[in-house]
């Protein structure tokens, strides 16, 4: 998509210094945010479009956890729990006090019932990439005319 | 025996019926299936469902045929919940009336787990445990 691996990963880490304008104009067009929201560091890139996970099933974060960098109401897409040694340091999710809370995946945690461990997260409500690809395959294209403009 | 009432999900990927399982087991007795056959299978055995939660792509079949060709004539009045990532769109060669007749109520994939626990509720809720 026009973004490198290591530009994703200083975007992941929080970290805007040494990301190129083009790249910032690039994930504006993709996810349809602003410019101006991208810079004022309040938006979360999408994971789940960088990994390209399936989702279907979200909850919404009930608090802010600035220490995994979310907000109350992000979106976190969840899949079914299995305790294994493979998702120690996932961020994970149970249930306690009729909430659902979030906490990161320790070796302390086996006895724990988590419900879900999440494989996306996002500031706004995101389609699937195959939802967005559906809907364009049922959408008629329209002709343009013309040099098409480079972004 | 539970007084639970008896719900059907059929999916075809494992983790969404799991994510379902976990979010209303609390509130119904749930069995999950990822093919309208093995679902079929378990339906003509099985004397009591209060509810249907039917995804509209199940692998090769659609959720909304398998309702009306062969879930009808075992259960022609059991409310069904259908979710689909694509339903809102206009879906081509589908019949939007059929589907209302089908289902009552419509989750779009990604749905919140406590829309579906609202949902299911105030569905299932309202017809009485046999």
């Amino acid at each position: 998509m026009g973004i490198s691996r290591s530009q994703i990963t200083k975007i992941h880490n929080g970290y805007w210094e040494g990301i190129s304008c083009d790249v910032i104009k690039r994930i504006s067009q993709l996810f349809h945010i602003s410019i101006d929201e991208l810079l004022d560091n309040s938006f979360l890139p999408p994971t789940y479009h960088v990994a390209s996970h399936t989702h279907s099933i979200y909850i919404q974060a009930s608090d802010d956890y600035p220490e995994f960098m979310l907000k109350k109401d992000d979106f976190l897409y969840i899949r079914p729990f299995v305790h294994e040694a493979a998702k120690l340091g996932y961020l994970v999710v149970y249930s306690e006090d009729n909430q659902y809370k979030i906490k990161e995946y320790t070796k302390d945690d086996e006895s724990r019932l988590i419900l879900y461990y999440i494989v996306g997260i996002s500031r706004s409500y995101h389609r699937s990439v195959a939802d967005i690809k559906w809907k364009q395959h049922i959408e008629p294209k329209e002709e343009r005319r013309g040099a098409p403009i480079k972004l | 025996m539970s007084t639970k009432k008896h719900l059907v999900v059929i999916d075809d990927h494992d983790y969404v019926n799991e994510s379902i399982e976990i979010a209303i087991s609390h509130l119904f007795s749930i069995r999950s299936f990822t093919s309208v056959q093995s679902a079929y299978k378990y339906l003509v055995n099985t004397p009591t469902v209060h509810g249907f939660i039917v995804d509209y792509h199940i692998g090769p079949n659609s959720g909304l045929e398998f309702m009306r060709d062969s879930v009808r004539s075992l259960y022609p009045k059991v409310p069904a919940i259908l979710i689909s990532a694509f339903y809102d769109r206009d879906i081509p060669n589908v019949d939007q009336a059929e589907i209302n007749q089908q289902f009552v109520f419509n989750l779009t994939k990604p749905f919140d787990v406590n829309k579906l626990q609202d949902a299911v509720l105030s569905i299932f809720n309202e017809t009485p445990v046999h």
